[in-house]
């Protein structure tokens, strides 16, 4: 009698709690990532997801007033069930980004098939346009749009934001949040160097290449890419970031706080004019430190006139000078073109390759 | 049929208990409960910890390590006609405990993983395991719990592994920012979510072995256990943690190690055996209030009862709202964890003293 009632929650448990559904893979929509717009009553998602006919990719676009109804929609047009394990990204139209992301990144937060590790882009006008692209006949795939969030030779150039990341930021005090920016160049190519710094939710900023450079070094977070500079005569170098600390350090004087950034790259030498008898070790640090020290001055620049901490100066103050913090905590973002802030830049190469040249 | 509880565990068997039973609150802390404050939680647990000590110290000078004269004993010598009452009081306790334990554990396994299955099944489920472990006897639910504790801390070990990559120190928050009073709120409310003085006035007439010291240890890994899992999720989920029902759960989800990677369920189901080895403990403490108030010798057919009872009322507040968020941080049982795991022993301690 006893066995026979143990049949009873094993029997429960095999028909309702596992993995075994009634829904076939053909039925099923696995989602690759999202692109969101604004369009005339909400918001308009366009959805990639996994075609098994193809072998590639799909995608259609739903509308609805918010991200949620839009997306649910989607089973009424395609009969298929949403799988969302599988999204990897999604990809916020510029207008929906300068709105303010709080309207819509809810839904990836709340609702439970989502991660929170998803990653987040900006589009460089309209995300249906991203992901509208083809190349040789098929859409760009996925995977391409991933890895420049993924793929660590990129990320000399690029930022990484995720959902976790983005939230993280933005609810720290005295911070600002980056996201990069994806967008087309050409026919069919992705590009993604730029950035869009964000307060509050909302992108209040977009950063050139350029500052995105510097706001990465700036960060210590410059890492494997490539980096060009060029000297007085118009030779180009080659190098390659190996790696970039930053340490921030203030002083309170006269009340009023005074930040100093030390950035320290290492270099690996990639290539040299062949025939420069002028080029030496210490002239091309020289010139890395220059550039480096013009991006990350233009990234500075441009983040004190956006209102937008991005290097966490408030952030610091916080930590350190908590009670001052809480006196300029409300109108810190205003006050932050004010703030004095010097940039330091030192860089050594410590790789030089296999050539012989310049003599060391 | 043989007796429900049939001997004796040792100290270290029954403190597995005694761990699992208070850490198994991590899994199902949310971060309203801890008034979105992280960073001064990390003094709370400790607090909790202390607190925890400072009030177990009549009940641990009750125990008699020979096991010949028990606390309940004592309450009914003490207390005479009034000790049924209390009974009645421990069992309440207990069965409102139990309520909030599975509310909250249907609450995460619903808005989780298992959207789509009713909350009544999987409370079904844990309660009639932990309603299996508890007709065993306290002998059985020991030896599973050593299972459990191994299993909980290789999981737990995991989870913090495959966040490592995403361990950042500039997410630290400065401690007392908004005060002192978030530490005392949330020092009571770990209190209150991990205690487990109630029911060893009741089971430690099991035990056989000394056990101050071990209580003390134990006490502590408690409060270890809690201040880490809240460090990692202030340096891995940062702000974040703050938009999440059940931080812990997050934490699971987010690793970033390949191989560690979509088993946030495979987690989940690691904590929530500890949630059932804290049912089987408190069905186990309600048999024994039965057995010493109304000397029942088939109780098992009434903790059966009591478990549906629990579980129907469990279900029934699953899906309010209003009700699950008062429970979250579980306040409200402090005075009545206090008064049934510290006053009581401390009476029976100054009446015995007096006696002398």
């Amino acid at each position: 009698m006893k066995r026979i009632l143990l049949f009873i929650p094993i029997l429960a448990l095999i028909f309702s709690m596992t993995g075994c559904q009634t829904t076939e893979l053909y039925q099923q929509m696995l989602i690759k990532g999202f692109g969101i717009d604004k369009s005339k009553d909400g918001y308009q998602i366009t959805v990639r997801y996994a075609s098994l006919q193809q072998e590639g990719e799909e995608q259609c676009a739903v509308t609805g007033e918010t991200v949620f109804d839009a997306i649910n929609k989607l089973t009424l047009i395609t009969g298929k069930k949403q799988m969302y394990s599988s999204a990897g990204y999604v990809i916020f139209g510029k207008e929906v980004a300068k709105e303010g992301l709080d309207k819509v990144l809810d839904f990836f937060i709340r609702y439970y098939k989502t991660s929170p590790t998803i990653c987040l882009f900006i589009a460089g006008d309209k995300a249906s346009e991203i992901l509208n692209m083809e190349k040789d006949g098929r859409l760009i795939p996925s995977s391409t749009i991933q890895a420049f969030s993924e793929n660590d030779e990129n990320k000399g150039k690029t930022v990484v934001a995720t959902a976790l990341s983005f939230i993280s930021d933005i609810r720290r005090e005295g911070s600002g949040a980056v996201v990069p920016i994806i967008e087309r160049e050409g026919k069919d190519q992705i590009i993604c160097v730029r950035s869009g710094a964000f307060t509050d939710y909302a992108m209040t900023l977009e950063l050139s290449k350029e500052e995105t450079i510097g706001y990465l070094a700036a960060k210590g977070q410059l890492h494997d890419g490539s980096f060009v500079v060029t000297d007085e005569k118009g030779e180009k170098i080659t190098v390659q970031m190996t790696k970039t600390s930053s340490h921030t350090s203030y002083k309170m004087e006269e009340g009023e706080p005074h930040f100093t950034v030390e950035i320290k790259a290492e270099v690996m030498l990639a290539s040299i004019p062949v025939t420069s008898p002028d080029i030496n070790y210490q002239k091309i640090e020289k010139l890395v430190s220059e550039t480096l020290y013009r991006y990350a001055n233009q990234a500075l620049q441009s983040d004190r006139k956006g209102r937008c901490d991005l290097q966490e100066f408030g952030y610091m103050l916080y930590i350190k000078e908590t009670e001052y913090w809480k006196t300029v905590r409300e109108d810190w973002n205003e006050r932050l073109s004010q703030v004095d802030a010097k940039i330091q830049v030192s860089t050594s190469v410590t790789r030089i390759g296999e050539e012989d040249r310049p003599p060391i | 049929m043989s007796t429900i509880m049939t001997g004796k565990i040792t100290t270290s068997q029954f403190f597995i208990l005694y761990f699992l039973s208070s850490t198994y609150y991590l899994s199902t802390i949310s971060s309203e409960a801890l008034r979105d404050n992280f960073s001064d939680s990390l003094i709370s647990a400790l607090l909790s910890g202390l607190l925890g000590i400072v009030l177990s110290l009549p009940l641990l000078s009750l125990h008699d390590k020979n096991g010949e004269t028990s606390i309940q004993y004592k309450i009914r010598r003490d207390f005479g006609g009034f000790a049924k009452v209390l009974f009645v009081f421990y069992m309440v306790y207990f069965i409102v405990s139990d309520v909030i334990i599975l509310a909250l554990m249907q609450s995460l396994l619903t808005s989780t993983i298992f959207s789509t299955v009713p909350p009544l099944l999987i409370g079904f489920m844990a309660m009639l395991v932990a309603y299996y472990g508890a007709c065993k006897g306290l002998e059985t639910v020991a030896r599973a719990g050593l299972i459990a504790f191994v299993i909980m801390l290789l999981g737990t070990i995991l989870i913090f592994l495959g966040v490592l990559p995403v361990f950042n120190f500039n997410n630290r928050e400065i401690m007392f920012y908004k005060g002192f009073g978030d530490v005392g709120i949330n020092t009571i409310t770990i209190f209150a979510r991990s205690t487990f003085l109630p029911q060893m006035v009741l089971l430690l007439s099991s035990v056989q072995g000394k056990i101050t010291k071990a209580s003390f240890w134990w006490t502590g890994g408690v409060a270890v256990l809690s201040w880490s899992v809240i460090i990692f999720i202030i340096h891995s989920l940062g702000g974040f943690a703050g938009t999440q029902l059940f931080p812990v759960y997050t934490l699971s989800a987010v690793s970033q190690l390949a191989p560690l990677q979509r088993l946030d369920i495979v987690f989940t189901l690691i904590w929530l055996t500890t949630l059932t080895i804290r049912l089987s403990c408190d069905l186990l403490a309600i048999q024994a209030c039965l057995k010493t108030s109304v000397a029942l010798k088939r109780s098992r057919y009434i903790i059966g009862g009591v478990g549906m009872l629990i579980l129907v009322l469990a279900v029934c507040i699953t899906d309010n709202y209003f009700i699950t968020g008062m429970i979250y941080s579980g306040f409200f049982m402090t005075i009545p964890a206090v008064l049934l795991g510290f006053g009581i022993p401390l009476y029976i301690k100054i009446k015995e003293r007096k006696l002398r």
